[in-house]
Protein backbone atom coordinates (compact mmCIF):
# COMPACT_ATOMS: atom_id res chain seq x y z
CA UNK A 1 0.00 0.00 0.00
CA UNK A 2 1.30 3.30 -1.15
CA UNK A 3 0.98 6.28 1.43
CA UNK A 4 -2.94 7.08 1.97
CA UNK A 5 -2.13 10.79 1.18
CA UNK A 6 -1.21 10.15 -2.86
CA UNK A 7 -4.29 7.62 -3.33
CA UNK A 8 -6.08 9.02 -6.36
CA UNK A 9 -9.77 9.73 -6.37
CA UNK A 10 -11.12 6.04 -7.25
CA UNK A 11 -12.64 5.16 -10.90
CA UNK A 12 -16.06 3.91 -10.80
CA UNK A 13 -15.44 1.24 -12.91
CA UNK A 14 -12.42 -0.43 -10.85
CA UNK A 15 -14.78 0.48 -8.06
CA UNK A 16 -17.30 -1.84 -9.59
CA UNK A 17 -15.01 -4.17 -10.61
CA UNK A 18 -13.07 -4.84 -7.59
CA UNK A 19 -15.79 -3.98 -4.42
CA UNK A 20 -19.02 -4.83 -6.49
CA UNK A 21 -19.94 -7.98 -4.57
CA UNK A 22 -18.97 -6.16 -1.46
CA UNK A 23 -21.26 -3.15 -2.24
CA UNK A 24 -24.10 -5.04 -4.05
CA UNK A 25 -24.22 -7.07 -0.68
CA UNK A 26 -24.58 -3.84 1.81
CA UNK A 27 -27.35 -2.60 -0.94
CA UNK A 28 -29.18 -5.64 -0.51
CA UNK A 29 -28.96 -6.05 2.95
CA UNK A 30 -30.28 -2.94 3.24
CA UNK A 31 -33.02 -2.99 0.60
CA UNK A 32 -33.81 -6.80 1.14
CA UNK A 33 -34.62 -7.13 -2.68
CA UNK A 34 -32.47 -7.33 -6.35
CA UNK A 35 -34.48 -4.57 -7.78
CA UNK A 36 -33.74 -1.61 -5.01
CA UNK A 37 -30.27 -2.71 -4.32
CA UNK A 38 -29.76 -2.77 -7.94
CA UNK A 39 -30.95 1.06 -7.99
CA UNK A 40 -28.88 1.45 -4.51
CA UNK A 41 -25.63 0.13 -5.78
CA UNK A 42 -25.92 2.07 -9.66
CA UNK A 43 -26.81 5.38 -7.85
CA UNK A 44 -23.17 5.26 -5.17
CA UNK A 45 -21.46 4.06 -8.48
CA UNK A 46 -23.13 7.19 -10.04
CA UNK A 47 -21.66 9.28 -6.95
CA UNK A 48 -18.51 8.16 -7.28
CA UNK A 49 -18.45 8.78 -10.91
CA UNK A 50 -19.45 12.13 -10.95
CA UNK A 51 -16.75 12.64 -7.67
CA UNK A 52 -20.49 13.32 -5.77
CA UNK A 53 -18.23 12.25 -2.44
CA UNK A 54 -15.50 13.26 -0.72
CA UNK A 55 -12.94 10.72 -1.14
CA UNK A 56 -10.82 10.39 2.32
CA UNK A 57 -8.27 7.99 1.58
CA UNK A 58 -8.60 4.82 3.60
CA UNK A 59 -10.87 1.87 3.89
CA UNK A 60 -12.61 1.60 0.32
CA UNK A 61 -15.21 -0.80 2.26
CA UNK A 62 -15.44 2.35 4.59
CA UNK A 63 -16.49 5.05 2.07
CA UNK A 64 -18.36 3.28 0.27
CA UNK A 65 -20.75 1.90 2.79
CA UNK A 66 -21.24 4.99 4.10
CA UNK A 67 -22.34 6.44 0.43
CA UNK A 68 -24.68 3.86 0.27
CA UNK A 69 -26.29 4.55 3.73
CA UNK A 70 -26.61 7.58 2.29
CA UNK A 71 -28.04 7.12 -0.64
CA UNK A 72 -30.61 4.21 1.04
CA UNK A 73 -31.52 7.00 3.41
CA UNK A 74 -32.16 9.72 1.40
CA UNK A 75 -34.25 7.02 -0.56
CA UNK A 76 -36.40 5.74 2.73
CA UNK A 77 -37.30 9.70 2.91
CA UNK A 78 -38.31 10.69 -1.06
CA UNK A 79 -40.29 7.48 -0.75
CA UNK A 80 -41.45 8.81 2.96
CA UNK A 81 -43.11 12.07 1.40
CA UNK A 82 -44.88 10.11 -1.57
CA UNK A 83 -47.43 7.95 0.60
CA UNK A 84 -48.16 5.56 -2.27
CA UNK A 85 -45.30 3.72 -2.09
CA UNK A 86 -44.13 4.14 1.30
CA UNK A 87 -42.17 1.83 3.44
CA UNK A 88 -44.07 -0.78 4.96
CA UNK A 89 -41.76 -0.39 8.00
CA UNK A 90 -42.37 2.76 9.71
CA UNK A 91 -40.00 3.00 12.38
CA UNK A 92 -43.67 4.41 14.85
CA UNK A 93 -45.25 1.35 14.56
CA UNK A 94 -42.57 -0.76 16.00
CA UNK A 95 -42.21 -1.22 19.35
CA UNK A 96 -38.68 -2.72 20.40
CA UNK A 97 -39.29 -5.25 22.69
CA UNK A 98 -38.68 -4.90 26.26
CA UNK A 99 -34.48 -5.60 27.32
CA UNK A 100 -33.39 -8.76 28.84
CA UNK A 101 -36.57 -10.45 26.80
CA UNK A 102 -35.93 -14.45 27.25
CA UNK A 103 -36.47 -15.77 23.78
CA UNK A 104 -34.88 -18.59 22.06
CA UNK A 105 -33.93 -18.51 18.47
CA UNK A 106 -35.12 -20.74 15.72
CA UNK A 107 -32.70 -24.15 15.47
CA UNK A 108 -32.56 -23.83 11.92
CA UNK A 109 -32.62 -20.40 10.40
CA UNK A 110 -32.72 -19.45 7.08
CA UNK A 111 -30.92 -16.84 5.53
CA UNK A 112 -34.29 -15.66 3.91
CA UNK A 113 -35.82 -15.48 7.34
CA UNK A 114 -32.78 -13.53 8.42
CA UNK A 115 -33.07 -11.00 5.25
CA UNK A 116 -36.93 -10.44 6.02
CA UNK A 117 -36.00 -9.83 9.72
CA UNK A 118 -33.84 -7.54 8.94
CA UNK A 119 -35.92 -5.99 6.55
CA UNK A 120 -38.70 -5.67 8.84
CA UNK A 121 -36.36 -3.23 11.10
CA UNK A 122 -36.91 0.57 11.67
CA UNK A 123 -34.47 2.21 9.05
CA UNK A 124 -32.16 4.05 11.73
CA UNK A 125 -31.70 0.40 13.53
CA UNK A 126 -31.25 -1.55 9.96
CA UNK A 127 -29.02 0.69 8.90
CA UNK A 128 -26.78 0.11 11.87
CA UNK A 129 -26.88 -3.48 12.31
CA UNK A 130 -25.98 -3.47 8.80
CA UNK A 131 -23.11 -1.27 8.82
CA UNK A 132 -21.46 -3.51 12.21
CA UNK A 133 -22.54 -6.74 11.12
CA UNK A 134 -22.60 -6.87 6.97
CA UNK A 135 -19.98 -4.15 5.97
CA UNK A 136 -18.18 -5.22 9.01
CA UNK A 137 -17.54 -1.70 10.42
CA UNK A 138 -16.58 -0.32 13.65
CA UNK A 139 -18.75 1.88 15.95
CA UNK A 140 -16.73 4.73 15.16
CA UNK A 141 -16.76 3.95 10.92
CA UNK A 142 -20.47 3.70 12.06
CA UNK A 143 -20.81 6.83 13.90
CA UNK A 144 -19.10 9.13 11.49
CA UNK A 145 -20.80 7.58 8.48
CA UNK A 146 -24.36 8.77 10.04
CA UNK A 147 -23.52 11.70 11.98
CA UNK A 148 -24.72 10.19 14.91
CA UNK A 149 -22.65 9.87 18.82
CA UNK A 150 -20.66 6.58 19.48
CA UNK A 151 -23.54 5.93 22.56
CA UNK A 152 -26.50 6.61 19.72
CA UNK A 153 -24.49 3.71 17.49
CA UNK A 154 -24.43 1.30 20.03
CA UNK A 155 -28.00 2.00 21.23
CA UNK A 156 -29.47 1.29 17.66
CA UNK A 157 -27.65 -1.73 16.98
CA UNK A 158 -28.11 -3.36 20.18
CA UNK A 159 -31.91 -2.39 20.15
CA UNK A 160 -31.78 -4.10 15.91
CA UNK A 161 -30.60 -6.97 17.38
CA UNK A 162 -33.00 -7.37 20.17
CA UNK A 163 -35.76 -6.78 17.51
CA UNK A 164 -34.43 -9.26 15.59
CA UNK A 165 -34.35 -11.82 18.22
CA UNK A 166 -38.12 -11.18 18.58
CA UNK A 167 -38.65 -11.68 14.64
CA UNK A 168 -36.54 -14.99 14.51
CA UNK A 169 -37.73 -16.35 17.83
CA UNK A 170 -39.77 -20.19 17.14
CA UNK A 171 -43.06 -19.04 17.43
CA UNK B 1 -20.24 -1.22 37.04
CA UNK B 2 -23.57 -0.74 38.13
CA UNK B 3 -26.78 -2.45 37.28
CA UNK B 4 -27.00 -4.90 33.98
CA UNK B 5 -25.15 -4.65 31.26
CA UNK B 6 -27.71 -3.91 28.55
CA UNK B 7 -26.69 -2.25 25.78
CA UNK B 8 -22.94 -2.42 26.50
CA UNK B 9 -23.52 -6.36 25.87
CA UNK B 10 -23.74 -5.69 22.35
CA UNK B 11 -20.34 -3.48 22.09
CA UNK B 12 -18.99 -5.99 24.56
CA UNK B 13 -19.69 -8.77 22.02
CA UNK B 14 -18.17 -6.32 19.12
CA UNK B 15 -15.03 -5.65 20.83
CA UNK B 16 -16.12 -2.14 20.75
CA UNK B 17 -15.55 -1.60 24.65
CA UNK B 18 -12.97 0.64 26.66
CA UNK B 19 -10.29 -2.31 28.24
CA UNK B 20 -11.57 -1.33 31.12
CA UNK B 21 -14.95 -1.21 30.76
CA UNK B 22 -14.58 -4.39 29.02
CA UNK B 23 -13.24 -5.69 32.57
CA UNK B 24 -15.94 -4.69 34.15
CA UNK B 25 -18.19 -5.80 32.31
CA UNK B 26 -16.63 -9.43 32.33
CA UNK B 27 -16.78 -9.13 36.08
CA UNK B 28 -20.36 -8.59 36.11
CA UNK B 29 -20.99 -11.45 33.21
CA UNK B 30 -19.21 -14.05 36.24
CA UNK B 31 -22.05 -13.48 38.26
CA UNK B 32 -25.16 -12.91 36.55
CA UNK B 33 -26.71 -15.14 34.82
CA UNK B 34 -29.56 -12.45 33.21
CA UNK B 35 -26.98 -10.81 31.77
CA UNK B 36 -24.96 -14.22 30.43
CA UNK B 37 -28.24 -14.95 29.15
CA UNK B 38 -28.71 -11.86 27.19
CA UNK B 39 -25.05 -11.90 25.93
CA UNK B 40 -25.26 -15.41 24.55
CA UNK B 41 -28.70 -14.15 22.74
CA UNK B 42 -27.08 -11.31 21.38
CA UNK B 43 -24.10 -13.47 20.05
CA UNK B 44 -26.42 -15.74 18.24
CA UNK B 45 -28.37 -13.21 16.54
CA UNK B 46 -25.42 -11.27 15.78
CA UNK B 47 -23.72 -14.62 14.33
CA UNK B 48 -26.90 -15.27 12.22
CA UNK B 49 -26.44 -11.74 10.38
CA UNK B 50 -22.77 -11.98 9.75
CA UNK B 51 -23.25 -15.64 8.60
CA UNK B 52 -25.13 -14.38 5.53
CA UNK B 53 -23.48 -14.93 2.32
CA UNK B 54 -22.76 -12.40 -0.18
CA UNK B 55 -25.29 -11.27 -3.16
CA UNK B 56 -24.12 -11.17 -6.52
CA UNK B 57 -25.78 -8.31 -8.74
CA UNK B 58 -28.43 -10.14 -11.38
CA UNK B 59 -27.27 -7.61 -13.53
CA UNK B 60 -23.24 -6.02 -14.34
CA UNK B 61 -23.30 -2.52 -12.27
CA UNK B 62 -23.49 0.66 -14.16
CA UNK B 63 -22.98 4.20 -13.19
CA UNK B 64 -26.16 5.90 -14.20
CA UNK B 65 -28.88 7.92 -13.10
CA UNK B 66 -31.52 5.96 -11.46
CA UNK B 67 -35.33 5.66 -13.22
CA UNK B 68 -37.70 5.94 -10.22
CA UNK B 69 -39.65 3.31 -12.14
CA UNK B 70 -42.65 5.60 -12.79
CA UNK B 71 -44.53 5.19 -16.36
CA UNK B 72 -42.39 7.53 -18.37
CA UNK B 73 -43.10 9.28 -21.03
CA UNK B 74 -40.31 7.85 -23.43
CA UNK B 75 -42.03 4.09 -22.10
CA UNK B 76 -45.53 5.51 -23.20
CA UNK B 77 -44.56 6.58 -26.54
CA UNK B 78 -42.50 3.33 -27.13
CA UNK B 79 -45.45 1.73 -25.73
CA UNK B 80 -47.15 3.28 -28.99
CA UNK B 81 -44.95 2.84 -31.37
CA UNK B 82 -44.90 -0.59 -30.82
CA UNK B 83 -48.35 -0.84 -30.92
CA UNK B 84 -48.40 0.74 -34.03
CA UNK B 85 -46.02 -1.80 -35.58
CA UNK B 86 -48.16 -4.49 -34.24
CA UNK B 87 -51.26 -2.60 -36.13
CA UNK B 88 -49.46 -2.65 -39.32
CA UNK B 89 -48.20 -6.01 -38.95
CA UNK B 90 -51.99 -7.50 -38.71
CA UNK B 91 -53.50 -5.23 -41.08
CA UNK B 92 -50.89 -6.89 -43.60
CA UNK B 93 -48.28 -4.02 -44.06
CA UNK B 94 -44.66 -4.87 -43.38
CA UNK B 95 -42.90 -2.45 -41.59
CA UNK B 96 -39.76 -2.52 -43.81
CA UNK B 97 -37.91 -0.67 -46.61
CA UNK B 98 -40.64 -1.55 -48.69
CA UNK B 99 -43.04 0.17 -46.37
CA UNK B 100 -42.37 3.83 -47.34
CA UNK B 101 -45.01 3.92 -50.84
CA UNK B 102 -47.39 1.31 -49.63
CA UNK B 103 -48.07 3.64 -46.81
CA UNK B 104 -48.20 6.94 -48.54
CA UNK B 105 -50.27 4.83 -50.96
CA UNK B 106 -52.64 4.16 -48.57
CA UNK B 107 -52.66 7.02 -46.56
CA UNK B 108 -53.92 8.49 -50.14
CA UNK B 109 -56.35 6.46 -50.40
CA UNK B 110 -57.36 7.45 -46.40
CA UNK B 111 -57.10 11.19 -46.62
CA UNK B 112 -58.81 11.35 -50.27
CA UNK B 113 -61.36 9.08 -49.70
CA UNK B 114 -64.73 8.94 -47.68
CA UNK B 115 -64.56 6.58 -45.09
CA UNK B 116 -65.15 2.96 -46.01
CA UNK B 117 -64.83 3.78 -49.69
CA UNK B 118 -62.13 0.94 -50.37
CA UNK B 119 -63.85 -2.17 -51.53
CA UNK B 120 -61.15 -4.07 -51.68
CA UNK B 121 -60.04 -3.92 -47.90
CA UNK B 122 -62.10 -2.41 -44.82
CA UNK B 123 -58.63 -3.14 -42.85
CA UNK B 124 -56.32 -0.95 -44.72
CA UNK B 125 -57.72 2.43 -43.39
CA UNK B 126 -58.91 1.38 -40.16
CA UNK B 127 -54.92 0.42 -39.38
CA UNK B 128 -53.95 3.80 -40.48
CA UNK B 129 -53.04 5.91 -37.60
CA UNK B 130 -53.73 9.09 -37.48
CA UNK B 131 -50.06 10.55 -37.38
CA UNK B 132 -49.27 9.61 -41.61
CA UNK B 133 -51.67 12.16 -42.34
CA UNK B 134 -49.39 15.07 -40.77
Amino acid sequence: MTDAEEQPVPDWEEVARTYGRFLYTVAYRLAGNHEDAQDLAQEVLLRVRRGLETYKPGSMEGWLSRITTNVFLDEVRRRRRRPQDALPDDPDRVVPPAPGADVALAEQTLPEDVQAAITALPDEFRVAVVLCDVAGQSYQEISESLGVPLGTVRSRIHRGRAILRESLARP
Amino acid sequence: MTGHLGEALSALVDGQLASDDEAAALDHLAGCDECAAELASVTAVRNLVRALPPVEPLRPLVALPVEHRRPSRLAGMLAAAAAMVAMLLLSGVQPDAGTGPQVAQLVQVHTTSPVNADPMSQLAPAALPVSFTR
